[in-house]
């Protein structure tokens, strides 16, 4: 009897009781999914509009640390652009936010224990979390804003490197001032290491460097705008060509040099990290920038874009001052001026960009053909067989000759250099033990540097922290 | 007998607790693609760059994601793109709930839900950029 009272009288309608339940809780998991959803996308929202508003303050503090009204004044109103109402950021530099506002701050110094030096800019934008459903219960929206801080560093990586190495750990010259241009007749042991051919007898790299901070003279660094001779034989073998492939730098397939002085390494090399340095003759040196100026001949857009069409990259084709009028003819110089590419890279790797000539890897290669991105190293020592990497700099190649032209070219060029000179002397295919290089410094790439060195040449980078 | 008729409405509400979810996903995500095209774009990338990163970023295949990539004359002397100045990046994305609420729905004629999402995002150049489209 019981179970008949059980079944007929009392069971009846429990499913409805369970719906009535999982019913409420599922609406409460949807109201919880729905008002989280939304604060997490506000958050995202936020992140992005801080990150936008240091990015853009930040530059003007990469050209000058002190100009922090002009930082602030940038983030902000690239957080207007983003939506954030300038009545709803507080005036001036504010490490506190009032309530309900963004504010933005910044200094010359202090971005972070590992960046004590670096100036730095920060964002807090503040976006308030919409409650559609918590608002029933009372619970307001929470500030999900985001911050940002973006600082100025120097960078310490650099991919698309030519396998070339410039020393940059010796004596300045005892005889004098570093030499440039002309000034390079002496013939004296400059580096004070007798005559090993490595740095400076003759006419050789020292022609190019100078002291790189007074404190220390045995550290040097290039001389921005005069012209180098980047490569001279000497009787140890040494020619300043390295083995990336040791160290990781370059992922080219069989570390084919020959490929890598055309194409340029694929990896990203570290200041501070050991490269290996190559001996022996320089022939892969010399094939493969003579590869790179017959791709400037075949495939080069420098010379289509300005309208000349003579297969040679001038100068002012390859490179133009930063923020100028790219078809401004320009020269370059030792101070004052900060060069950006121009768009004439060439692009080819794997279809459907332009084929390769005689790639042996399946990378994308994007290269200027006149431009060398080049490995500062402290030494080239013949007994070591490695050398520490102290940075890198792009030169401009002015082409490879035998010894003889080539002090001859460096003198007719001078400095500066004029826009043009003789397409004749332009030519890297004399494989033999006597060529030598030349280049013209255009700019540091990723040195371990200070972030107020007044050296305008010497870039500095934006490096988000937070 | 009454747990046959729950389920389905138990199970409605459960796949569109998850279609909303989803949508949420794809819009953080389509905030963050357009905050990495932007970040590209400010390096000087150009459009199809842009679009490509853009599109990758969000996952999405690039036919089922419009991106608009323009710059800002900021200065107004006629050339957008200049230093300083800023690249515009917007994705429109028309997100269709589909999971299954949106097919239980549109069974008993219901129309099918859509919503469009249309992030911006504006970052400042630090390259100057030829031949982009103005804004």
């Amino acid at each position: 009897m019981l179970s008949d009272f059980r079944l007929g009288s009392v069971e009846g309608g429990q499913a409805i009781l369970v719906f009535l339940i999982m019913l409420t809780v599922f609406l409460a998991i949807a109201a919880i999914v729905f008002d989280l959803g939304l604060w997490v996308s506000e958050r995202r929202g936020a992140v992005k509009d801080a990150d936008a508003a240091v990015f853009a303050g930040v530059q003007a503090l990469v050209n000058d640390p002190a100009d922090l009204i002009g930082a602030r004044d940038d983030a902000a109103e690239w957080a207007q652009l983003n939506g954030i109402p300038t009545a709803k950021i507080d005036p001036g530099r504010q490490s506190g936010c009032s309530p309900d506002n963004s504010c933005i701050n910044a200094d010359s110094t202090g971005c972070d224990s590992v960046r004590p030096e670096a100036p730095w800019i920060e964002a807090k934008i503040r976006h308030e979390g919409k409650a559609l459903f918590s608002s029933s219960f009372g619970v307001t929206g929470p500030d999900v804003g985001s911050l940002a801080r973006a600082c100025v560093g120097s960078p310490t990586g650099y991919s698309g490197l030519t396998p070339f190495a410039i020393e940059t750990e010796f004596a300045a010259p005892p005889n004098g001032p570093a030499e440039t241009g002309t000034q390079c007749q002496n013939n004296l042991d400059d580096d004070a290491s007798g005559p090993d051919g490595v740095v400076d007898d003759g006419c050789p790299l020292s022609d190019c460097m100078e002291p790189n901070v007074p404190a220390n003279p045995n550290e040097m660094r290039v001389a921005y705008g005069s012209v180098c001779v980047l490569r001279e034989p000497n009787a140890a073998g040494l020619s300043g060509r390295l083995n990336l492939i040791s160290n990781g730098c370059s992922q080219n397939g069989g570390g084919n040099m020959e490929h890598e002085f055309h194409y340029s390494s694929a990896g990203t090399c570290y200041v501070g990290s050991q490269v290996d340095i190559a001996s022996g003759n320089s022939n892969d040196l010399f094939a493969g920038l003579a590869q790179r100026l017959d791709d400037e001949i075949d495939n080069g857009l420098c010379d289509a874009r300005f309208g000349d069409n003579d297969d040679f990259d001038d100068f002012a084709e390859v490179f133009s001052i930063v923020g100028s009028d790219p078809s401004e003819i320009i020269v370059p110089s030792a101070t004052g001026n900060v060069f950006a590419d121009n768009d004439c890279a060439i692009d080819c790797g794997p279809a459907p960009l332009l084929g390769c000539p005689g790639d042996i890897s399946s990378h994308r290669h994007h290269y200027l053909p006149r431009a060398l991105d080049l490995v500062l190293v402290n030494r080239l020592q013949p007994s070591s067989g490695t050398a520490t990497i102290t940075g890198f700099t792009r030169f401009y190649l002015i082409g490879c000759y035998p010894a003889a032209d080539a002090e001859a070219t460096k003198q007719f060029i001078g400095e500066p250099i004029p826009v043009r000179y003789d397409e004749a002397l332009n030519r890297c295919d004399t494989l033999t033990g006597d060529d030598v290089v030349i280049g013209v410094p255009i700019r540091s790439l990723a040195p371990a540097i200070e972030v107020k060195n007044p050296n305008r040449n010497l870039p500095l980078s934006i490096i988000l922290v937070k | 007998m009454e747990f046959a008729l729950i389920v389905p409405i138990m199970l409605l509400i459960l796949l569109m607790i998850v279609d909303f979810g989803l949508a949420m996903d794809r819009r953080v995500l389509l905030q963050h693609a357009v905050r990495e095209g932007a970040r590209l774009g400010a390096t000087g990338a150009n459009a199809m760059e842009i679009t490509e990163v853009t599109a990758d970023q969000a996952g999405m295949d690039p036919g089922a994601i419009i991106v608009t990539v323009c710059y800002l004359d900021m200065d107004l002397d006629g050339d957008a793109g200049e230093l300083g100045e800023s690249v515009r990046v917007g994705a429109i994305v028309t997100h269709r709930f589909t999971t299954g609420g949106n097919e239980i729905l549109s069974a008993f004629g219901v129309p099918a839900i859509e919503i469009e999402m249309t992030p911006v995002a504006d970052m400042r150049l630090e390259q100057r950029v030829t031949g982009g489209t103005a804004c």
